[in-house]
């Protein structure tokens, strides 16, 4: 097969700064990506790692005047013709964009409780969406998007529809949600935090109907959250972010199995397992991730770094990504080396 | 620092008995009362001296009701709770003035948000001294050595006393509530979903120091959580409440082995595990939480259970005595044989 017809978004050294009147935030520094069609990708990491950056860098959400993709390209694949075109070269608010926005990519808000306009009726808001991609009557949209909201799993979708988004619990307007991103059938689908502020048994569903619908639309998703947990449900691959660039990526199995990157490491360890020995201490990363505005040279973990604190890591570009094993990508100095595998007693 | 032990292990510091409260709703011109929010219903329990009881349960279904009443920052709408003060177990709802104001040194909160729970005009230092100096405990010189303790205590820069709160991290103000619910020595401490703000590294960092401080100052802890393994973790005994009763009443390692009650099987399968080989089989519980302001009849959870029969739509399940400390609610209880959590470590 070729090379060129595997990946459906492939994301090549971004980099989105912010500018801010304290100075340069490199929120997004060095980000490379790569999503299969019809897989998941987990992005996972902690508050501040730029995971939300990066989605909002391939939609072009970001806001204009304080910020910039300083380098990069994100390629992406057009359903139709097969074209791949260069997100990151087309104008953030020409048609182009918004032909794909909703369409072609879609995406899943944290908060299902703002992402919802409160003042227009469930239906407004999805068929608003239908309307805007598609060459159908009202009438038709009005359909579809009852049919959209029985495939969420929303029973009575023929009354919700005209409910407004108060009347609904936090998981029945993250499904309303979920249904208005796939109501025009995106081939890629990313989810920032879809249940972080959903209850386990919410969480639960949400997880399950995301995977169900997965397979029912043939579509690849990007899921970001910072619940381990989450992710060892539902992805295939992973990607682990921390101050804007991955630090490890591989599959889900590679990456729990046999973490490599000491940050990997860290944060795996610090999760309490339920069925585990109760009152086991917990083995957390020392510190706190560093302020967004300091520039850390090297590599950018070396001052949490349980492992390593040789001045090597301190030096200029840090590490580079290595392959370890095949497709598990770690950057990490204790792995750059010619025998390649190091510290793996863990 | 001195260890308060002399109440021994198995004391009970504070008892909990049929403790309801109902949020009255009004409505129209007349403000009549409408329903109630019945946030908290027949509740009962007990705390024993120096362990940790975690309660768990879904967004709405009491728990921080429950703790707020405790301390009274409510008032009961009836029932009692019983607290250990001198070897006597004094009600707290009939003191008063001084007497209400010498139990709230005993009892002190540590808060779910960081940043909404510090006033942000005020330093560290104000912070932490507040409740001495209200207390009149301290002052002076004396007063500042004692918040320095407190910063030590918690693992804090002692020169950093003198900032506001917006210059430290979601995990450091965390800290500082802790100092803040410290200042006064307290026995016991409710922590209100103390971790569920922070990141998943500085979450680990908080509960062992939750967890030394206990040791330390010979703590009693009500843990407040949504987060099942974190509880699991932290505590001795878990009690599981939906929809404002307690379901289930059991000590932690028992939770995972062997839950009684169907909600906590269902909430048990429902935590997503870090472990990508243990495909357990998940329930998935239909529908939302029903509104607590209409109660489902009988027991509360039937409208959501996957064993109800006809008699719990029909009658309050008992609080029945499963042996080996563990208690629940369920009519079923004896009948079912519910799957927990196999480890394969």
């Amino acid at each position: 097969m070729n090379e060129n017809e595997k990946y459906l978004l492939k994301i090549n050294n971004l980099k989105t700064y912010f500018y801010t009147l304290d100075g340069i935030v490199r929120a997004v520094d060095g980000v490379s990506l790569t999503l299969k069609p019809g897989k998941t990708m987990g992005l996972v990491g902690e508050s501040g790692c730029g995971k939300s950056v990066t989605a909002h860098s391939i939609l072009r959400l970001l806001p204009l005047k304080t910020s910039q993709i300083k380098e990069g390209e994100i390629l992406f694949r057009r359903r139709n013709d097969k074209e791949v075109i260069d997100l990151v070269k087309i104008n953030p608010q020409g048609k182009l964009i918004r032909s794909i926005r909703g369409k072609e990519i879609a995406i899943i808000f944290q908060e299902p409780m703002t992402s919802l306009s409160p003042v227009y009726t469930v239906g407004n808001q999805i068929i608003e969406a239908i309307l805007l991609h598609r060459q159908i009557e009202p009438q038709e949209a009005r359909e579809h998007a009852i049919q959209m909201l029985k495939s969420v799993g929303l029973g009575m979708a023929e009354s919700m529809i005209d409910e407004y988004p108060h009347r609904l619990s936090g998981g029945q307007r993250q499904r309303v949600m979920i249904a208005m991103a796939l109501s025009c059938n995106p081939s890629l689908l990313i989810a920032d935090e879809p249940t972080t502020a959903l209850d386990v048994t919410i969480q639960a569903q949400i997880i399950e109907l995301l995977k169900s619908l997965q397979k029912q639309f043939q579509m690849a998703v990007l899921m970001i959250t910072h619940n381990l947990g989450v992710i060892a449900e539902i992805a295939d691959e992973i990607a682990v972010m921390y101050l804007g660039r991955i630090v490890e990526s591989g599959s889900l199995k590679q990456v729990f199995e046999n973490p490599l990157h000491p940050y990997t490491i860290g944060l795996l360890k610090s999760v309490p397992i339920i069925g585990n020995q109760t009152k086991k201490r917990l083995a957390p990363i020392p510190g706190s991730v560093p302020d967004p505005l300091s520039v850390i040279e090297g590599c950018a973990f070396r001052l949490r770094c349980p492992v390593y604190k040789q001045k090597e890591c301190a030096g200029q570009e840090g590490a580079a990504m290595v392959e370890v094993e095949p497709e598990h990508y770690v950057r990490c100095l204790l792995y750059d080396r010619d025998e390649g595998v190091r510290g793996n007693e863990n | 620092m001195k260890t308060d032990m002399t109440d021994g292990n198995d004391t009970v510091i504070l008892e909990i008995k049929n403790l309801t409260k109902h949020f009255p709703i009004y409505r129209g011109f007349l403000r009549r009362i409408v329903g109630n929010v019945q946030a908290v219903n027949n509740v009962s329990f007990s705390v024993k001296s120096g362990e940790t009881l975690g309660i768990v349960g879904e967004s709405g279904c009491g728990k921080t009701t429950l703790a707020r009443v405790i301390l009274r920052a409510y008032e009961a709408t009836s029932g009692e709770v019983l607290y250990r003060q001198n070897g006597e177990m004094i009600n707290i709802f009939s003191l008063k003035g001084q007497e209400l104001k010498k139990l709230r040194r005993d009892m002190q909160i540590i808060f779910q948000d960081p940043f909404s729970s510090l006033n942000p005009r005020k330093t560290v230092m104000e912070i932490i001294a507040e409740p001495l100096r209200i207390h009149g405990i301290s002052r002076g010189q004396e007063l500042k050595l004692r918040v320095g303790e407190l910063l030590e205590l918690v693992g804090l820069n002692v020169k950093h006393m003198n900032r506001y709160p917006n210059a430290f991290s979601g995990g450091q103000r965390q800290r500082i509530g802790i100092a803040r619910a410290l200042a006064l020595r307290p026995k016991l401490v409710i922590c209100d979903e103390p971790v569920s703000a922070l990141d998943v590294s500085v979450q680990a960092q908080v509960i062992n120091l939750l967890e030394d401080l206990q040791n330390e100052l010979g703590l009693t802890y009500l843990f407040i959580a949504h987060d099942l393994s974190v509880v699991e973790h932290i505590s001795d005994r878990i009690v599981v409440m939906y929809l404002g009763s307690i379901v289930e009443m059991v000590p932690a390692q028992e939770l995972y082995k062997n839950p009684k009650h169907p909600y906590t099987e269902a909430l048990l399968s429902a935590v997503p595990s870090i472990d990508p080989n243990t495909h357990k089989t998940r329930i998935i519980l239909p529908g939302e939480i029903p509104n607590p302001s209409d109660p489902p009849p009988g027991c509360k959870f039937h409208t959501r259970c996957r064993y109800a029969r006809e008699i719990c739509s029909k009658e309050t399940p008992k609080w029945r005595d499963m042996g080996n400390d563990h208690y629940v609610a369920c009519h079923l209880a004896d009948q079912l044989t519910l799957q927990g959590i196999t480890n394969n470590l």
